[in-house]
């Protein structure tokens, strides 16, 4: 970025009106084309989330109602089937768009189910301190010690536990440790605050002054967190279907599809690539949004 | 045992334990080597094996290990293809004369005499005595003794040995150097007696074997065409050819065993040129496999195991006989055969392929005829299936299309609701079906490697009432009768015929029915020829030849 670019940004960020956090973060949101195109992206993925059913037909998912047949194991991509069929017969397309649910819900699933149990441990460390604070922080960093997939790997095939759910919670239990320690060390800072101190001389109780006064400001790191990760999650929850430890048959997501597709792979690789696609993209949206937003809340870190 | 006798070859193109008996391909009728001019004999090449668990024969019930073993060794009987294609036990260099005088219950087993060790010990007589009263000996704590006992060979005096009362089986006696006498319970017809003969585990050790186990199963002594001259490893084996072998010698000069650990890799390798004999290839090479190899992919109809589903007995869900026929008819074997396994494997109308005597025919019938209409029909006229939704069963490494196939054409043909049930381990799909708590619905499905090439063979375990194995609870008296006139009939053909008529009985009330033989899959480089794999499983190495 040259440095006219520079001056010209630090010029509006110092405007003539004084702004809050969010409505300078949102100013510059708006003039960023990244944030757009993932803003688009995820209405777009939303929307297959929500209503399957406008983009393809359940019909051709199932064998109960005419789809999947056999004779059509493999079809190319053409005019019976947009994006190909897989090696039960399936159309590739509409089996990608009904598994999108899946593999959504898990990462959002995931991440509030993260950022939800991070923060509020983490405020509960960072407010009162002591004990409870050591022995949190030393938990946690045996947590972030933890390698991500193989926790997730051991975790799944040593316990039996139910398909999304049993997911969800491997996921949720090996990564609310970076939410923990966002909230934590915000929440020292801001205890030191005036704001803080002059709730508390005014005679506030500890629950008040955590959720009113500490958290608000403390929670915004955690939740940009959240949306990179959600990402991440959606791509975890691959991996591990991939390995046959995520998501089980008869339900499917992006990560079962991908898994069921490796053995025709040389002769039809569509079954692979559209599957893959839908996954790239959908990570790809969520970390773009996560990091646009992250750089518009922290002016540090503006170029 | 339990695990080892019967694979589940449903969904798994997995890998085959327990194939009991080593046989001889004889006249290889694939790749005739007949107009490469190259060398017969001489060179080197390598085979892919898994790990076997142990080389010692009276251990041996893995693939791998047989497939070894049948370069170390030479036993009794081996197994050669008749005109007609089914594989049968005959006479190997070693035995003379293998004879009855009383109708099966006594046999004369006559050794030829310039067969030895090759630590220089001779075979004789007292070799196999000692071996099987070894064998059988429980405190030796070797895993099949059990092949001279009850409902196998049934020497006398096997009991007093199992139990470590005796070392010696009094049924077991050396006449001179190269003649013993073996005295069974109950007679037994001479095909079968040849086919117990024909397992690796009453291959001959020579007395070292006995003495000290642990040195012997590093590094095997044998008595066959190729010798182990290092202790095996995790990594292989190789073994050269035994110059002193009073029988046909093997052409190579020497076969290395790669063990390997992934499939994958071993297809990456054959591809490569870089492994020479493969018996066994990954799934998903199976697409390609044929476009890649070409002539050297090997694709052989007549595999020694079946894929059967069955109703457990106990399930009112399959109460009704056109419910059974109905579920069974509305599944397009051939089409899934295509589609999922690639032409790999053949459609069954028996319980037999067509390499055991007696095997091939369609005893099946109309029952086993894909109708996705007729299929309908006859479940609707029973009043439909009652729960109206079935399970078919998938283990946790299994990869589930084939599972996800049967079900799409069951729902597609029929209407019922079909959904894979999804099993961690076979222990846990056997108690799906035989505990107290039975899942209702469920499909059962498994699979059978034979132990030796008859039909008795691969409908006992399964179907006789007394079986341990028999986990759909089948029982009919009908059945178990002609199965045992089969086993006690000393007349080969006869024989045959009642065990076709036990078979007819199961297909009549339509309690179980196979579904598929696996084909025998394999490939090699371009540097070997002549070679072929066996309706066992297992290639014969002696003949392979290394191209020059």
């Amino acid at each position: 970025m040259s440095d006219l670019q520079v001056e010209a940004q630090s010029a509006q960020a110092a405007g003539p009106e004084s702004r809050t956090v969010a409505a300078d973060a949102w100013y510059q949101l708006r003039r960023n084309w990244v944030f757009w195109v993932s803003v688009v992206l995820i209405v777009g993925i939303s929307a297959i989330v929500l209503f399957p059913g406008l983009f393809a037909s359940e019909e051709a998912t199932t064998s109960l109602t005419g789809g999947c047949q056999l004779e059509d194991s493999l079809e190319a991509p053409g005019d019976k089937f947009l994006l190909g069929a897989d090696q039960q017969g399936c159309d590739v397309y509409s089996l990608s768009i009904y598994s999108a649910r899946t593999s959504v819900s898990v990462g959002l699933l995931t991440a509030i189910g993260t950022t939800l149990i991070g923060s509020l441990l983490g405020l509960l460390a960072g407010f009162y301190g002591g004990k409870s604070d050591s022995v949190l922080s030393g938990v946690t960093s045996i947590f972030l010690g933890l390698p991500f997939v193989l926790g997730a790997v051991v975790l799944l095939s040593s316990v039996d536990l139910p398909d999304i759910w049993g997911v969800v919670f491997a996921l949720t239990l090996l990564s609310w440790a970076t939410a923990f320690r966002l909230v934590r060390a915000k929440t020292i800072e801001a205890k030191g605050q005036d704001y803080t101190l002059a709730a508390r001389a005014l005679g506030a109780k500890d629950l008040r002054i955590m959720f009113r006064h500490i958290l608000p400001n403390a929670i915004g790191p955690s939740i940009v967190v959240a949306v990179i990760s959600l990402g991440i999650f959606i791509g975890a929850e691959a991996t591990l279907s991939y390995l046959g430890l995520g998501i089980q048959p008869p339900n499917t997501s992006w990560g079962v599809m991908i898994s069921e597709a490796q053995n025709a792979f040389f002769t039809a690789p569509w079954v692979l690539m559209v599957p893959a696609g839908f996954l790239t993209v959908t990570v790809l949206a969520f970390i773009l949004l996560g990091e646009t937003v992250s750089d518009a809340l922290d002016p540090k870190l503006r170029k | 045992m339990r695990n080892r006798r019967r694979s589940f070859v449903v969904g798994a193109v997995g890998l085959a334990a327990g194939l009991l008996l080593t046989a001889c391909s004889s006249s290889s009728d694939s790749s005739s080597g007949s107009d490469d001019s190259a060398a017969a004999t001489g060179g080197s090449f390598s085979m892919a094996i898994e790990k076997p668990q142990a080389l010692t024969p009276t251990n041996c019930y893995d693939l791998y290990c047989a497939q070894v073993n049948r370069t170390l060794f030479e036993g009794l009987i081996e197994f050669q293809k008749s005109s007609e294609g089914a594989l049968e036990p005959v006479k190997t260099d070693l035995a003379k004369d293998i004879t009855t005088a009383d109708d099966g219950k006594t046999w004369k087993i006559e050794i030829n005499p310039g067969f030895s060790f090759t630590n220089g010990e001779a075979v004789t007589a007292q070799t196999f005595v000692d071996t099987w009263n070894y064998a059988a000996y429980g405190d030796n704590g070797q895993q099949l003794g059990f092949v001279m006992g009850p409902d196998q060979l049934n020497i006398v005096g096997y009991d007093q040995v199992a139990s470590n009362k005796s070392k010696k089986m009094s049924g077991l006696n050396v006449e001179s150097d190269s003649v013993l006498t073996v005295e069974l319970e109950k007679p037994m017809g001479q095909s079968l007696f040849y086919n117990f003969l024909g397992g690796p585990q009453v291959l001959p050790l020579p007395s070292t074997a006995i003495k000290d186990p642990k040195a012997y199963e590093k590094q095997p002594i044998g008595n066959g065409p190729y010798k182990l001259e290092a202790p095996w490893t995790n990594q292989g084996m190789t073994v050269v050819r035994n110059d002193d072998f009073a029988g046909e010698a093997g052409n190579a000069d020497e076969i290395e065993f790669k063990i390997y650990a992934d499939n994958n890799a071993l297809w990456a390798d054959l591809q490569a040129n870089e492994l020479d004999v493969a018996s066994t290839l990954p799934q998903n090479a199976l697409v390609q496999a044929e476009s890649v190899l070409g002539d050297r992919f090997i694709n052989d109809e007549g595999g020694l195991q079946y894929a059967y589903y069955g109703y457990p007995v106990n399930d009112p869900t399959f109460k009704e006989k056109d419910v059974r026929v109905g579920l069974a008819k509305a599944i397009n074997w051939d089409e899934i055969n295509d589609k999922i396994y690639f032409n790999t494997r053949t459609t069954a109308t028996s319980f037999a392929p067509d390499t055991i005597p007696g095997g091939g025919k369609d005893v099946c019938g109309d029952s086993c005829v894909f109708d996705g209409a007729k299929a309908k029909e006859l479940i609707d006229g029973a009043g439909g299936v009652p729960g109206g939704a079935v399970l078919i069963p998938q283990l946790a490494n299994e990869t589930g299309d084939v599972q996800k196939a049967i079900c799409n054409q069951i729902q597609t043909n029929t209407g019922v609701k079909c959904t894979p049930q999804i099993y961690k381990d076979f222990g846990e799909l056997v108690g799906a079906v035989t505990g107290d708590k039975a899942t209702k619905g469920l499909i059962y499905g498994l699979g059978w490697i034979a132990d030796n090439p008859t039909i008795q063979n691969m409908i006992t375990a399964n179907f006789s009432s007394t079986s341990p194995y028999n986990d759909l609870g089948y029982d009919n008296p009908e059945f178990d009768r002609l199965l045992q006139e089969g086993n006690a009939a000393t007349d080969t053909a006869t024989q045959i015929e009642k065990w076709q008529q036990a078979e007819k009985v199961i297909y009549d009330d339509f309690r179980a029915w196979a579904t598929q033989f696996r084909n025998n899959i394999g490939g090699y480089s371009t540097r070997v020829s002549n070679v072929d794999i066996s309706p066992d499983g297992i290639v014969d190495l002696s003949v392979v030849q290394v191209n020059s």
